[in-house]
């Protein structure tokens, strides 16, 4: 193949992908290039060949873009535009050519160019760093939309990822988030970008600018100091003026601030600070819209951010829209009233409205008695009074702005001669201005500058010029200024001699106690302080009223969170009280505004006290709630009888044994101690007996009080099993006595040890405890637990009850076809009759004998009808009642009889086996669980058979009453 | 000579108390009815019979086989359930031993320490049976014990 062929080959190949990439006509390339070596005859590799082209056409890619940075440095920018080019063509998608030619576009201001050549690099190569940083350089550099700053930033965050963390890229990830105004992200980038490692001025003053924009003056001023202490190179000077000018600035803010010039912004919102900060960044930057925009969201954001309010009017007016100007400024002014700055502004804007020039003098002059120092303002003030009409006053103002050496000279002379040549024709004018004693002159002069150096951040040259006012032109307004001062220098001490030096002059003063109230504050004088601020509001000083409110919030104990509060309560309140009347008062705006702070967190920690003490007494109440419930809550025993029948037969175990055990006993030998006692016998071997019984003798041994604990404690569990909590000690009549009892005779536990030891006084003692004691024993005791035995033990059954058990259970639905006769009752007992089992048990178990007797009888074919005509043959229940007493206990037991007719076979070790009809194997449980007995008598007189349960019988309380023994009684 | 009381009991609370608050009387104790039995039989062949026996009702801390009573028949009575049927025959010891004495010829004055006061039926019933028994309530005092040891003796 021909070498010219070959190159057409390599051509074809090329050329599409330089069409894909540019639109722009291709530009020819030499056909061959000179460093490849092609082979001259014979058989060709294809590869090989294309291969080797395709080197070629790579290194003269290198080579063109060498040569096009090295042209743009040299300031030939065709030339390198050229270059670059070429490069390109030869290496289309060469991704450091793509970024180069981007950026040679980018610098020579083809924006649209190099955007599309980074992104083609990007595309390219997207891990290319640089590409990446360019093209969010780039990006950033023109009216960014929020769309367009979030994909910088995501740029920025790919960058990252691939180089780490650079202070380049953190620095511009910080600038974008600050764009976007999300400060606190701009804020965290800014401290790791501080993190990363030392850092440059540039960077210093960067991040300095953007904590002053959020108002955080410290953290400005740190980095600030930063900058100026790390010497910056001289090419950085202009940095190093900058931030010198920035210190300065912040300081003169402060003091005017100290000095209430100038209200305190403290309270506008850090992201609205943002937004004027770059609306004048982009204002500087020639972005008018854009700024205009962040500052309306700045005032959308803090409606009090006056130099919002007040860079808007510039703004309005210097884009011809005076109405909307004027709007603004005003608004400024009504927020801040005291700023020269919007002063100065509004007088400008007037002043450029013929209709309005007369009003400009009043607003310019108010920008100058703040800021005599502001010496182009002269000029506008003179041109001002020149429209007023007021010749003369705007001759001084020229001849000032001359002096002060004004940026427009020319202008200045032209307006002076003017006015020079006017001025005979105002004569009258010039005698209608009012005179000024030259003496009040030169001390307003004198308190004019003295202020303005102050607002200079320069008081002590303040009080020089004030120290050498002649003494007769000391009044009570100098005096009261360098009291001002001094206080501003933390000099307290100092700052009371001309303060009482000037209420010496005036004593109607308020201002001058309202400043001896805080300069005796910061000298630890807490009363002396309060008693000057209350004259200074009896004096109409507004600013009082604050400092006092300030002075309670300051005795309110710090760092015990609500504790303090609580502690501080009274200091709260009072100083709340005193922010509503500063609130009421006329006080500056700036001072308001502060009031308001103020009380919103005095409010804030009111309601918080207020909401912590809900919550204690909450807590309180809840404890001493749980505290009751534990002590005095919980049932009697009667309660446990009552609601849950079940447990009468545990109950009645444990009640036994307690009177049995615990009283029967002890009843005698502690009545039998006291006799003793009582009667001076020896009763030492006694008291000792009832003291080991009582008490237990070793150890091990805890005798009847101990095992009364153990039953009162089975009673507990007994309850609990049922869900019952169990209050012994104190709602339960009869162990309340008991326990109560015991814990009496354990407290003389010791003296019972040694009777014999003890003096007739003491034993007297003992004796009156003994004689407590017992009655609680012995009587309410053992009465209450008497009690609770007869309540567990009482079912008064009567013939009506078994009738209604007998047609309960024949209502039930297995026997709704069944045809039974009336029940056969057989009474042999007296009815009515008590027996010892819960009603509920004895309903169960006389229920399940009579179903079982239907089922049985239903089972043999009683009780069916037959149909068709057939006579059914009627079931028949027979229920007997007896008595049955033993001959050896004497106990009786009432046995009821359950008797059927059914022919199905029953026997009593059916019944003990559990294996009979169902529902009798549980009765034989329960009828054994009261103490009670089963068995079946065959045959039963004319009955089949019956079953027998027998329960202990019960005796009416009226009827059964005993004595033991009339005759020894 | 001074009055010789038999007291049967399963613990010694009885002896303990009554030697100390009713004092006079000699006291013998014994712990089971068949041990009653044997003393009152050797006392009375001694020519010192026992003049009172003071009887204990409930008897639960001694062997179920020194308990008086037809166990088999309890059990047969508490539906098979033997255990019920030994805390029957100790509940009831005391009664068991009372008329074990009598079958024994035994008539001598017996003070029952269980409180009939609720329960005068039964106890019309026992005294039927069983003319010498007599009883004292829960809350006894000495001097009431003593009174009455006297009045019967």
């Amino acid at each position: 193949m021909k070498p010219a062929a070959l190159a057409l080959i390599c051509l074809g190949i090329a050329a599409p992908a330089w069409g894909q990439e540019r639109p722009t006509p291709p530009i020819t390339l030499p056909l061959t290039p000179p460093e490849v070596d092609l082979p001259d005859a014979g058989v060709v590799d294809r590869e090989a060949l294309l291969k080797d082209f395709d080197s070629a056409f790579h290194k003269m890619a290198r080579d063109r873009n060498a040569e096009a940075l090295a042209k743009y440095k040299a300031g030939d920018y065709p030339g390198a535009l050229a270059a670059i080019r070429l490069a390109h063509e030869a290496a289309p998608d060469d991704p450091e050519i793509l970024n180069n030619a981007g950026y040679l576009h980018h610098r020579l201001g083809d924006l649209e160019a190099a955007e599309r050549f980074y992104r083609r690099a990007l595309e390219v190569s997207p891990k290319r760093y640089v590409a990446h940083i360019n093209l969010a350089d780039l990006m950033m550099a023109q009216a960014a939309t929020p769309a367009r700053l979030g994909e910088v930033a995501d740029l920025l965050r790919r960058a990252r990822a691939i180089k780490g963390n650079h202070p380049d890229v953190i620095r511009r990830q910080a600038q974008v988030a600050d764009r976007q105004g999300q400060t606190e992200e701009a804020r965290r980038f800014y401290r790791e970008l501080e993190q990363v490692g030392p850092l440059k001025p540039a960077a210093l003053l960067e991040i300095a600018a953007f904590h002053r924009g959020l108002g955080e003056e410290e953290e400005a001023l740190s980095r600030y100091r930063a900058l100026l202490a790390s010497e910056p190179a001289p090419e950085e000077a202009e940095i190093a003026d900058q931030a010198r000018l920035a210190v300065r600035e912040i300081e003169i803010e402060r003091t005017a601030r100290r000095f209430g010039w100038s209200g305190p912004e403290a309270e506008i919102p850090a992201q609205a600070r943002a937004l004027v900060e770059r609306a004048r960044r982009d204002l500087a930057q020639g972005k008018a819209p854009e700024a205009r925009r962040l500052l309306e969201e700045a005032v959308a954001l803090a409606p009090q951010y006056a130099q919002a309010w007040s860079d808007l009017g510039a703004l309005h007016s210097a884009e011809g829209r005076l109405e909307a100007a004027e709007l603004a400024l005003l608004r400024a002014l009504s927020v801040d009233q005291g700023g020269p700055e919007i002063h100065a502004r509004l007088g400008r804007l007037y002043l450029g409205m013929p209709s309005r020039a007369a009003e400009a003098p009043l607003f310019l002059g108010r920008a100058l008695e703040a800021r005599p120092d502001w010496v182009e303002l002269n000029l506008s003030m003179a041109e001002a009074c020149r429209a007023a009409g007021r010749l003369p006053r705007a001759l001084v103002h020229v001849e000032r702005y001359l002096e002060g050496r004004g940026s427009q000279e020319e202008r200045a002379q032209i307006l002076k001669a003017e006015l020079l040549r006017l001025l005979p024709d105002a004569v009258q004018q010039i005698a209608d201005e009012p005179e000024v004693d030259p003496a009040k002159r030169s001390l307003m002069n004198t308190l004019k500058s003295a202020r303005a150096l102050i607002s200079q951040g320069r008081p002590e040259e303040a009080l020089v010029r004030l120290g050498r006012l002649p003494e007769a032109e000391r009044g009570a307004e100098v005096l009261n200024l360098e009291a001002l001062i001094l206080i501003s220098a933390r000099r307290w001490a100092e700052a009371l001699v001309p303060l009482e030096r000037s209420l010496a002059l005036d004593d109607r003063q308020g201002e001058p106690y309202e400043l001896m109230g805080q300069a005796l504050w910061r000298l630890g004088q807490v009363e002396p302080a309060q008693a000057a601020w209350a004259k200074a509001r009896a004096r109409g000083a507004v600013g009082a009223a604050l400092s006092m409110a300030r002075l309670a919030l300051a005795q309110v104990p710090k760092g015990w969170g609500p504790l303090g509060d609580l502690r501080g309560l009274h200091h709260l309140i009072d100083a709340r009280a005193h922010l509503k009347d500063h609130l009421s008062a006329r006080a500056p705006a700036w001072a308001q505004q502060q009031a308001r702070a103020l009380k919103s967190e005095v409010d804030g920690r009111l309601t918080a006290l207020g909401i912590w003490a809900a919550g204690l007494l909450a807590v309180v109440g809840f404890v001493v709630w749980g505290w009751r419930r534990r002590i005095w809550g919980g049932e009697p025993l009667s309660t446990l009888i009552a609601d849950h029948p079940e447990t009468g037969p545990d109950v009645q175990r444990v009640l036994s044994a307690v009177r049995h055990e615990v009283l029967k006993h002890n009843t005698m030998v502690l009545t039998g101690l006291v006799a003793a006692l009582e009667a001076g016998q020896p009763a030492g071997d006694k008291a000792r007996h009832v003291c080991r019984s009582l008490f237990g003798a070793r150890r091990g041994d805890e005798g009847v009080y101990g095992r009364l604990k153990m039953y009162a404690e089975q009673l507990r569990q007994i309850g609990r099993a049922h869900g019952v909590r169990l209050n012994l000690h104190r709602r339960d009549p009869a162990f309340k006595a008991l326990l109560g009892g015991f814990e009496q005779l354990a407290a003389v536990s010791s003296e019972l040890a040694r009777v014999e030891a003890l003096a007739p006084a003491r034993q007297r003692r003992l004796i009156r405890r003994l004689e407590q004691a017992v009655p609680l024993l012995n009587e309410i005791g053992y009465g209450e637990l008497r009690r609770l035995l007869d309540q567990l033990r009482v079912l008064t059954v009567d013939a009506a009850l078994l009738e209604d058990i007998f047609e309960r259970t024949l209502r039930e639905p297995g026997f709704a076809e069944a045809v039974v006769g009336p029940l056969h009752l057989d009474v042999q007992a007296p009815l009515p009759i008590g027996v010892c089992i819960p009603r509920g048990a004895f309903e169960d178990i006389l229920a399940n004998l009579i179903r079982n007797a239907l089922q049985s009888g239903l089972r043999s074919g009683q009780g069916v009808d037959p149909g068709e005509g057939g006579t059914p043959v009627a079931l028949s229940i027979g229920l007997g009642v007896e008595l049955d007493v033993d001959m050896i206990t004497g106990l009786e037991r009432v046995a009821f009889l359950v008797r059927d007719r059914s022919p199905q076979r029953l026997t009593a070790e059916m019944l003990q086996g559990r294996f009979i009809e169902d529902g009798l194997g549980l009765t034989v449980d329960q009828v054994g669980r009261y103490e009670g007995t089963l068995d079946v008598r065959v045959p039963d007189g004319d009955w089949e058979k019956a079953v027998v349960v027998k329960l202990p019988r019960v005796y009416n309380e009226a009827s059964s009453e005993a004595a033991p023994g009339e005759e020894w009684a | 000579m001074s009055l010789k009381i038999l007291i049967v009991e399963d613990g010694d609370e009885y002896l303990d108390s009554l030697s100390r608050f009713v004092a006079g009387p000699t006291y013998i104790q014994r712990h089971s009815g068949a041990e009653a039995l044997a003393t009152l039989a050797a006392e009375a062949q001694s020519g010192d019979p026992v003049d009172l026996v003071y009887l204990d009702m409930r008897f639960d801390r001694i062997p179920e086989g020194d308990l008086l009573g037809d166990h088999a028949a309890a059990t047969r009575d508490h539906n098979g359930d033997a255990i019920r049927a030994w805390r029957y025959l100790a509940n009831h010891q005391g009664l068991f031993i009372l008329n074990a004495l009598k079958a024994a010829g035994h008539t001598l004055p017996v003070i029952l320490s269980y409180d009939f006061s609720r329960e005068a039926p039964r106890l019309r019933h026992l005294q039927r049976l069983h003319p010498n028994l007599h009883w004292v309530p829960d809350a006894v005092t000495p001097p009431e014990i003593r009174r009455l040891i006297e009045h019967l003796t």
